[in-house]
């Protein structure tokens, strides 16, 4: 019992380390956002370890705790020495109001509960088992990436789809790999944490945004692990991308009155996350940059006030390498996407245009019944985002606002055009993917809708 | 001019607010509603059991048969499985078994089906389950696992096909599911 506890303590605590250390690199502290810190520093981590998991297994290194996890502690200890040089004063710590810290304890109790609950149960069925554990089990078992690797995940067609990006596989093999085996229900731990991470990124974003009893109040709207549809009670990478977006949005806030590079930095961490975790997270991450590109183009004091020198669009590699190490992948292994390389022999768009007078109007419907007026699936939060944007579009485009606001938008119809173009059969879709996909927006809608609220109505707003 | 604008503004932060506050009752709802659907055991389960305990409750009765082909059939092996009715629910259960007996490779009568993008839709895919794809000349040491309705261990029905049926072995025979290996040639 104690054994497990500590490698558990460990698949999370190195990876939390690891994030941290590099983070104060950034120049960014603890004291900086007491409550979102901790889900800042996981998601750094976890994309280090990712990406460390994966340089192990191409060097063709033992996969085994004595090596990872020493190495990983050095990469932290290493960062935290870097960090020294830093020598930016820290903040001094704001104390938490009472009403968000017990809203945050008590939404964070329920979480653990309902993803513990969970895991009484292996990971057998769906997604989580044939497409997130398969890719990890077939990469732990081979103990490293070749050639071999593309064969194994299409053998006898044990990986439902190999071309999806690799963070969750990667960190599920680094659960295995503290864990010493392929186990069936531990390598959903690591990616069950960035659920509980939401809760303290939007709780930290809410914060600064409103005044903190209705901040509580709202804390819970944008919480995956509160939807009544289980979306959260597996080991998917529909959270990653939630909280890649919503971690984007906030940094960009951040960004966008403090100019500040690092800032930018957390912005890009939080669109890597999202890209790294799902090809709907690389769709995301493309719209943002494309919104924040419009925004710059469309307020020049904005962009020459944010962006000095064009050095500062280097943030962009992150999620660029995230992007771009996908693709890489699915070349070299030969792994395709269905939705690209449909069995109709043809490609999406003439599909989507094809399809578009039969299927605009079901999907319409099922985007308003399952999505917009469903309050137990997404409490309304996309309905009021679309609202603030028909009602008050001043307030919800208005100045750095506009970028979030658009990427929002965007995601709305790209969603929406993938289910038109699709080629499997609507229903069948719509049934198993129109909640996980819009649920990836839920968060980021929730803290934009925050600060429409905070500008409309100014007794909400947080205090200067 | 300007007290219309502030007047829309005002409907605006009225509605968003109504809006936000009708989420935000639903949520101080299921906040409470989410927990209560488990129970004590189900906590007592989640923290306390060993993970073959979390795998026998995910896919109950099927264990035994799993835990013999982890132990009579090598990683590198390869695993035939099919059921001898047709029915959606095991064909579930194809995925379930696929995952829980990797890295040795399970085929199903339809893999080489459902390697093509899209088969999954096909209607006929349901037919394929009690179609047994062992090919001749299986290597020894390969596994095959035959799912059964329930007390149908000893039947006809649930024993590998006529391919080097004499090499068949029966390693675990369950209620819901045999497990056998090929023995070598003699």
């Amino acid at each position: 019992m104690i054994e497990t506890a500590l490698r558990i303590a460990v698949v999370l605590l190195v990876p939390f380390a690891v994030g941290a250390a590099c983070l104060r690199v950034f120049g960014h502290r603890r004291s900086d956002d007491a409550l979102a810190w901790p889900a800042w520093s996981y998601v750094t981590g976890a994309l280090v370890t990712g990406g460390a998991v994966a340089s192990w297994a191409h060097l063709g290194l033992p996969l085994r705790a004595a090596g990872l996890v020493p190495a990983l502690v050095a990469v932290a200890a290493g960062a935290f020495l870097l960090s020294l040089r830093n020598s930016r004063e820290p903040r001094p710590t704001q104390r938490t109001p009472w009403p968000l810290v017990v809203a945050v304890a008590a939404l964070a109790a329920v979480t653990i509960d309902r993803l513990a609950v969970v895991d009484a149960r292996a990971v057998i069925r769906g997604d989580e088992a044939q497409i997130w554990a398969a890719k990890a089990k077939v990469l732990f078992h081979l103990g490293r990436i070749d050639e071999r690797f593309g064969e194994n995940a299409k053998r006898a067609g044990f990986v439902l789809h190999p071309d999806y990006p690799a963070l969750n596989p990667l960190l599920q093999v680094w659960a295995f790999v503290v864990w010493g085996g392929a186990s069936d229900v531990v390598g959903r731990i690591p990616i069950q944490a960035f659920t509980l991470a939401v809760v303290f990124a939007l709780a930290g974003a809410l914060r600064r945004t409103l005044r903190p009893g209705v901040a509580a109040a709202c804390l819970g709207l944008g919480l995956p692990s509160l939807a009544v549809p289980p979306i959260v009670e597996t080991a998917d990478s529909d959270v990653m991308v939630a909280l890649g977006l919503l971690l984007a949005f906030d940094a960009w806030t951040s960004f966008a009155a403090s100019a500040e590079g690092r800032d930018l930095a957390r912005a890009a961490i939080g669109l890597a996350l999202a890209a790294g975790s799902k090809h709907e997270g690389e769709l995301l991450a493309v719209v943002s940059v494309a919104a924040g590109a419009v925004a710059m183009a469309r307020d020049r004091e904005l962009r020459r006030r944010l962006f000095p020198t064009p050095l500062r669009l280097s943030w962009l590699a992150l999620p660029a390498a995230a992007i771009g190490g996908t693709w890489l992948a699915n070349f070299l292994h030969g792994f395709s996407n269905d939705l690209v390389s449909n069995p109709t022999g043809k490609p999406f768009w003439v599909l989507a245009f094809a399809q578009l007078p039969d299927r605009a109007a079901p999907v319409a419907r099922a985007f308003a019944g399952e999505i917009l007026l469903d309050v137990g699936a997404t409490r309304l939060v996309l309905l009021a985002f679309l609202a603030t944007c028909v009602l008050a579009p001043r307030v919800a485009f208005a100045g750095a606002r506009l970028a979030p606001a658009l990427a929002l938008l965007l995601a709305i119809g790209v969603e929406l055009l993938v289910f038109v173009g699709s080629y499997a059969p609507l229903e069948w879709h719509l049934s198993t993917a129109l909640l996980r996909v819009f649920s990836q927006l839920v968060p980021a809608a929730s803290l934009v809708n925050a600060q429409a609220l905070a500008t409309l109505v100014p007794r909400f707003a947080a205090p200067a | 001019m300007r007290s219309t604008a502030r007047s829309t503004a005002s409907a605006a932060g009225v509605a968003l607010a109504a809006i936000l506050g009708v989420g935000a009752a639903s949520v101080a709802v299921d906040a409470v509603r989410i927990p209560l659907r488990a129970s004590l055991d189900d906590r007592a389960a989640a923290w306390t059991s060993s993970e073959h305990d979390r795998v026998e409750r995910a896919i109950a009765g099927l264990t035994p048969a799993i835990d013999a082909v982890r132990a009579s059939v090598s990683a590198d092996a390869s695993v035939w499985a099919w059921s001898t009715t047709e029915n959606a629910g095991i064909y579930d259960l194809f995925f379930q078994l696929q995952t829980l007996v990797y890295p040795r490779a399970l085929w199903t009568p339809d893999s080489a089906a459902r390697l093509a993008p899209g088969a999954i839709w096909n209607p006929g895919f349901v037919a394929l389950m009690t179609r047994p794809s062992i090919p001749s000349g299986a290597p020894p040491g390969s596994g095959a696992i035959v799912l059964h309705l329930p007390g149908e261990e000893d039947a006809p029905s649930a024993s590998p096909p006529a391919v080097d049926r004499g090499r068949w072995r029966a390693v675990r025979r369950t209620p819901i599911a045999n497990v056998f290996v090929l023995d070598a040639a003699p």
